[in-house]
């Protein structure tokens, strides 16, 4: 009797671990691919979304782009051009490279604040925008440095360079492909744009640091 | 090979005859329990558990003022709170499927970063006292992953209630498989979904029960390890309830009220006039905790109070609402999280079935004393459901669950005990009884709560993971999840009914 039982038990556990391994094999979540927003506000928090919460886990290479209604770009001089950014959306897209990971990131945290230390010496980019003039899709590669955001008007004011002679965009061509034609930024001279996207080099995370 | 599962065997079956530890059967029914809870926690979608809007809001500023978390608002009676937490943001928030039950939960898994990014003031926060101990302590599980924190903390209910439970089950002596076998029939389906959510009414159920039983056993208990745990318990549990819910104290009073009584007048009394120490220990008990009922003013429900408000004309609610606020312990009305499905009608027979077994299977061995006392706590869950319709509060079952709770351990506890030198032996018809009908009415209950979240419940069919929408990213399926959890439950009670009339042979 006590051998019939215990050949029951063993089977049942048999028959219970081939139902939940079909049950698991047999199973495509449609909704798996689907990438919900989490939206980490502070910088310190990024090493930790996207490298999990070991202090000793290898960094990883996160890709920025911002959008915006309406950008412009002035000459001031020396080289240096400002750009504002109006009518920004809510939040910034962080993505991994070599992941399609998205993290929406706001811009009422402390991104813009600490952006010099992230990007040391500035930032390479593409400014993808349709020219208000001819009406054209656009690529400026470029550099960005000393972002001032404007919660209130959801503006973004930004000091901006031409890439110098020992500086390559070749990465950012890799990272952000386009057929769109390259333009350089004219000296002397103010542009204006609509719907435009600011295609940011990768930042490593070790560059980082964690809040105390 | 044969040879060794022939040994196995063999050996596993000299263990179920009474060699294997009993702590081993104890840390299997712990882990099928967590398996239980688990299946449950991971069932509904976040923000499916009753107000949940209301909680969450509470626990996301649980913590003061956060970034992106909980901010300053205009108004001094509004914060700002994500999008998402919000009950009237739209599909732009985890209440996306509520109210149609033929919609999947799936939208949580599509909010667009404006829902999580974007924060909206609301009213609907927690601003006063209550339960300002939960939600901080879930408070420390916010994060920017939402679903992943309401995960974490619906965990973190189910760690709390086993450990309040534990105290009482430690301090139980060999009446603990009763009192184990009596949790189980009791918390099916109700409990079950209210416990690993993110409602202060898990705390609140496990809590006021637990100070309860404690009180029970610190008067029954013979052994003074027991009394020792059971005296931890109970402050633990005290500690943790204070303020939880505006109706807390009175719960607390009485809950422990019946247990006391069932403690001091259900015991193995051998009459005596001589005032031991003992003795003087449990009259000031009994005083202390008088002393609390005019503190909390209960005296205010005079007889006259009462009789005045059945003759106001409000009869009809004491006939209607009270026995449905009953039913629902059995899932025979709409209490599972959002108010658009309940569990199928199955689950109300099988568990009335099982229920009645159990109560026909222990009685018989019930001091008399202690029936009257259960009756006492029976009633009180009528008349007080009557009061809570009558204060526009209304008939929800898990407010007074912990009284229903505690009134079956009270009888399993005494039944354990035996009355006239006869011992608690459930017949195995009984048993078997008891086995089918609480295992089925638990799993058709989880089967219904998985299929109206993943498909919605114009979709039939046995099978969870057919065109199932499953909003969680990790972990198993949801057929898994069902499996897991079914097959987890019959174990454990499986092994209580066993262990039930072993114990007391």
């Amino acid at each position: 009797m006590k051998r019939v039982f215990i050949a029951v038990v063993i089977s049942f556990a048999a028959i219970t671990t081939s139902f939940i391994f079909w049950a698991e094999r047999n199973f495509d979540n449609p909704t798996s691919l689907v990438q919900t927003p989490v939206g980490y506000w502070r910088v310190s928090d990024i090493k930790k979304l996207f490298d999990g919460q070991q202090k000793n886990s290898t960094g990883s290479e996160i890709k920025v782009s911002l959008t915006a209604q309406i950008a412009g770009v002035d000459y001031l001089d020396n080289g240096v051009f400002l750009m504002f950014m109006s009518g920004l959306s809510s939040f910034s897209t962080l993505t991994k490279v070599g992941s399609e990971e998205e993290m929406f990131f706001s811009h009422q945290g402390d991104l813009f604040d600490k952006w010099d230390d992230i990007y040391v010496g500035g930032a390479k980019a593409l400014l993808v925008a349709i020219n208000a003039d001819t009406l054209k899709p656009e690529v400026y590669p470029i550099v960005i440095y000393t972002p001032d955001f404007d919660s209130g008007q959801s503006q973004l004011v930004v000091y901006v360079r031409a890439l110098g002679p020992d500086e390559s965009a070749e990465q950012l061509f890799n990272l952000y492909p386009t057929k769109l034609p390259v333009t350089n930024l004219k000296l002397f001279d103010s542009f204006n744009f609509s719907s435009a996207v600011l295609l940011v080099e990768p930042f490593s995370t070790n560059a980082v640091q964690p809040e105390n | 090979m044969t040879s060794r599962v022939a040994r196995l065997a063999e050996r596993l079956a000299k263990g179920f005859s009474g060699r294997l530890p009993r702590i081993f059967l104890g840390c299997l029914v712990l882990l099928c329990a967590v398996a239980v809870f688990g299946s449950w926690a991971l069932s509904s979608p976040p923000g499916s558990g009753p107000d949940d809007e209301y909680h969450l809001s509470s626990i996301w500023c649980s913590h003061g003022y956060r970034i992106q978390y909980c901010e300053k608002s205009e108004s001094i009676y509004e914060v700002k709170i994500p999008l998402q937490l919000h009950r009237n943001g739209g599909p732009r928030t985890l209440f996306c499927y509520a109210g149609d039950s033929r919609i999947s939960a799936r939208c949580i898994r599509e909010l667009d970063p404006t829902a999580v990014t974007k924060l909206e003031s609301s009213k609907r926060f927690n601003l006063s006292r209550i339960a300002a101990r939960f939600y901080g302590a879930n408070g420390y599980l916010v994060s920017a992953n939402t679903n992943a924190s309401i995960l974490r903390m619906r965990f973190l209910q189910i760690a709390v209630s086993l450990v309040l439970v534990g105290f009482v089950i430690s301090s139980s002596g060999e009446r603990k498989w009763a009192i184990l076998l009596a949790l189980f029939v009791g918390i099916v389906p109700v409990g079950l979904f209210t416990i690993s959510s993110t409602n202060p009414s898990s705390w609140a159920i496990t809590g006021v029960f637990t100070a309860g039983a404690c009180a029970m056993n610190f008067f029954k208990s013979t052994e003074r390890r027991h009394r020792i745990i059971a005296a931890v318990g109970f402050i633990t549990a005290l500690l943790l309830m204070r303020n939880l819910r505006a109706d807390i104290n009175l719960m607390l009073s009485f809950c422990v009220s019946l247990g006391v009584a069932t403690g001091v007048l259900g015991g193995e009394t051998k009459a005596s006039l001589k005032i031991s120490r003992a003795k003087l220990r449990r009259y000031g008990f009994v005083l202390l905790l008088g002393l609390i009922f005019f503190h909390l003013k209960v005296h205010t429900l005079a007889p006259q109070f009462i009789i005045s408000s059945f003759l106001g004309g409000r009869f009809y609610s004491f006939v209607s609402e009270s026995p449905l606020l009953f039913l629902g312990f059995l899932g025979g009305s709409i209490q599972l999280g959002s108010p658009d499905f309940a569990p199928p009608s199955a689950v109300l027979i099988l568990m009335g079935v099982g229920l009645a077994v159990f109560i026909g299977a222990v009685l018989r061995y019930v001091s008399p004393a202690v029936k009257v006392i259960a009756s006492v706590g029976t009633s009180l869950i009528f008349i007080l459901a009557y009061f809570y319709v009558d204060g526009a509060i209304g008939a929800v079952s898990r407010y007074l669950m912990a009284i229903y709770l505690l009134v079956l351990v009270m009888l399993a506890s005494s039944s354990a005990l035996g009355i006239r030198s006869t011992t608690l032996k459930i017949s195995k018809s009984s048993r078997v009884t008891i086995f089918i009908a609480i295992s089925l009415a638990q799993s058709l209950s989880l089967h219904q709560s998985i299929r109206r979240y993943v498909t919605g419940t114009n979709f039939s069919g046995w099978n969870l993971n057919k065109g199932a929408e499953w909003w969680w990213t990790n972990g198993p399926s949801p057929l898994s999840v069902w499996a897991i959890g079914s097959i987890s439950f019959a174990v454990a009670i499986f092994i209580i009914l066993q262990m039930t009339n072993r114990a007391t042979k």
